[in-house]
């Protein structure tokens, strides 16, 4: 929809203030950057296992943190517990490939059981709002490494669970990231930008008009806690295979956090950006962990370092006067509700 | 009936600490609006200079607990002034995300200074008070208790009498009508910032006897804190508290009398049923919150 369109009469200023805010959102920006980014990964030939482990391990973060956008930025609810469903997926995942199941049914299997468990934080969730729901889907993502811990049969116990089978190279499983990724972002796009994702801002943002155009908010909500789920349950399982042993330690309640800072980096809306946000957070803390050490005091102030100043009043004065001047576009083509 | 005793008693000593954590929690989220995942970190540093202090002045805990829990209060002024009033009419979601990174920088601190510190953290007095039913009571378990009891009562009157007290008391029920009556915002903002780091060092020393001391037994406790808040419901101070004693003494019957095994998980359960019946916790009223 351009300037012209609403010229010749096609479209009023109420349309247009309409699509912009509950109809397509532009995601055009950042998305040949990713694009270019996921394929240089790929492509560019990586000396050593560790890059190749530092690089899965980003796209594994950033499939869950592309889940956890759709219920943050879309659907304006929280969970905390992504790193809960990562965890049973990779177990689940883990056992199926131990027992002589084939790659692909294990793989879409986790997807299943992250679906389910979905359904299971997300029926709860409609009783629950703000800072309850988070809380509540903070103490799932506690829950399941303490299970784990105990059920012993299932997971190994403390000692963890180790792939006797079914292993494969960290070089294909980098290539199978980047591929799902490439994939997801496609099908993300489609689906927000779709009948999906316009019900979503508009459940989120107002129940009664939602009903009054017949969506079920509570139907939707559930979906995006199922979406968010699969997406997390394909993680927990890429992981497993990438690791090749999973221990309750690898999903306590910083994975969980973990997810939600690559959302929240990625500007939670375009999957471009929010696949940038989950390599971030992946790569970065084992990066730093590899040079330098002191992880998370770093990237606790590379966290504060991004949320804090674009806030700050004297660059949301400048930003002002530079929009003013012509300068720059502020990107607003989807108002995020305060 | 000894045993049921003995847990009781164990688990008021548990849930005194607990409701302390949660009442800290309470006071920023009532006055701000802010849900201060740092908080655990932010105590747990009062429990480590305490035995900072204690070793190289060669002083006894409880003396050396005094500056430490200052140092505490300065540093939670000063996240409160920093990093949470520059962002403070954000959507809520960002103010968590940058608490979530202080307790990130909060946790480095902590590891990399006291990592590989094993020792055992000392009562603030020791010896056995008196002996119930076949269980022992010791001094530590009266001190912890009734020093407890005595800062909630003392909280009550602050809030109930104060006129800072009441000031807080009236932001957090209307923002706007507050700062029309000439209640400076961010006064309270800071205040209740400090006196949850004050509350909250005073149970991090508490509770560090009976730990091991390292930094994930501190953000176990700031846990404890959230699900005595969620259990009694965001907005009421005196709900955390019983919300802080329920969690205690349930826990510790349940460590006794099931397994000792899976505390969070029979926490978890317990707050699923509560808020089936009642979404918004025991006391807590409704409130619309997007994050």
């Amino acid at each position: 929809m351009s300037t012209s369109d609403r010229l010749h009469g096609k479209l009023s200023f109420a349309d247009v203030l309409w699509r912009r805010k509950y109809g397509f959102v532009d995601y055009r920006p950042g998305f040949f950057v990713t694009l270019g980014i996921i394929v240089a990964v790929i492509v560019l030939p990586m000396e050593g296992q560790f890059y190749v482990y530092v690089g899965a391990l980003s796209g594994i973060y950033a499939i869950a943190s592309l889940g956890e956008s759709a219920l943050l930025g879309h659907a304006g609810v929280v969970s905390l517990g992504q790193g809960g469903i990562l965890g049973v997926g990779a177990y689940w995942t883990t056992q199926l490939l131990n027992h002589g199941v084939p790659l692909i049914w294990t793989l879409l299997s986790a997807m299943f059981i992250g679906g389910l468990i979905g359904v299971v934080i997300g029926v709860p969730s409609l009783r629950l709002t703000g800072h309850t729901l988070a809380l509540t889907t903070l103490f799932f993502a506690l829950v399941v490494p303490e299970i784990a811990n105990v059920w012993t049969s299932a997971s190994g116990g403390g000692g963890g669970l180790s792939l006797s089978s079914g292993l494969v190279s960290a070089d294909t499983v980098l290539y199978v990231i980047g591929a799902v990724l490439i994939v997801i972002m496609f099908l993300q796009i489609r689906l927000l930008n779709g009948r999906f994702g316009r019900a979503l801002r508009l459940a989120r943002d107002s129940e009664r008009a939602a009903a009054s155009f017949g969506i079920s908010t509570k139907a939707y909500k559930v979906a995006a806690f199922v979406y968010a789920g699969i997406l997390a349950g394909l993680a927990g399982g890429l992981f497993a295979v990438l690791t090749g042993y999973v221990s309750p330690s690898d999903f306590d309640v910083w994975v969980s956090v973990y997810i939600v800072f690559g959302a929240v980096i990625g500007g939670l809306r375009n999957p471009a950006w929010v696949i940038l946000g989950g390599l971030f957070v992946g790569g970065l803390p084992q990066l730093v962990d590899q040079y330098l050490g002191l992880s998370s005091i770093i990237f606790g102030v590379a966290i504060l370092l991004i949320v804090i100043p674009p806030r700050l009043p004297i660059v949301r004065r400048l930003n002002r006067s530079l929009v003013s001047r012509g300068k720059i576009r502020l990107n607003n083509s989807e108002v995020v509700n305060p | 009936m000894g045993r049921l005793v003995a847990l009781v008693i164990a688990g008021t000593v548990t849930g005194s600490i607990y409701s302390l954590v949660a009442v800290g929690l309470v006071i920023i989220y009532r006055a701000t609006n802010v849900l201060n995942f740092a908080h655990g970190f932010l105590v747990a540093l009062a429990a480590f200079l305490t035995l900072e202090i204690a070793q190289h002045a060669a002083i006894a805990v409880a003396v050396a607990a005094i500056p430490a829990i200052l140092i505490v209060v300065v540093l939670g002024l000063a996240i409160e002034r920093f990093i949470v009033r520059p962002i403070s009419g954000e959507r809520p979601l960002t103010i968590v995300v940058a608490t979530l990174g202080v307790s990130l920088i909060l946790e480095g601190i902590i590891t990399r200074q006291w990592g590989s510190v094993f020792e055992a953290f000392p009562p603030l007095i020791s010896g056995t008070a008196f002996q119930l039913s076949g269980f022992f009571v010791s001094w530590n378990q009266v001190l912890v208790v009734s020093v407890s009891l005595c800062l909630i009562l003392l909280l009550a009157l602050f809030f109930q009498v104060s006129n800072l007290g009441l000031s807080m008391r009236a932001t957090s029920e209307n923002k706007t009508v507050a700062k029309l009556l000439g209640i400076n915002p961010n006064l309270v903002s800071a205040t209740s910032w400090g006196l949850a780091a004050c509350v909250g060092g005073i149970a991090a020393i508490f509770a560090a006897p009976q730990v091991s001391l390292s930094p994930d037994a501190f953000n176990t406790l700031m846990i404890q804190g959230f699900v005595a808040v969620v259990l009694a419901g965001f907005t009421s101070v005196s709900g955390a508290i019983v919300g802080g004693y329920l969690s205690g003494i349930g826990l510790n019957l349940f460590a006794g009398y099931v397994t000792s095994q899976t505390p969070e998980t029979f926490l978890f359960v317990l707050l699923l049923l509560v808020l089936m019946v009642r979404p918004n916790g025991l006391f807590g009223k409704a409130q619309h919150v997007h994050l």
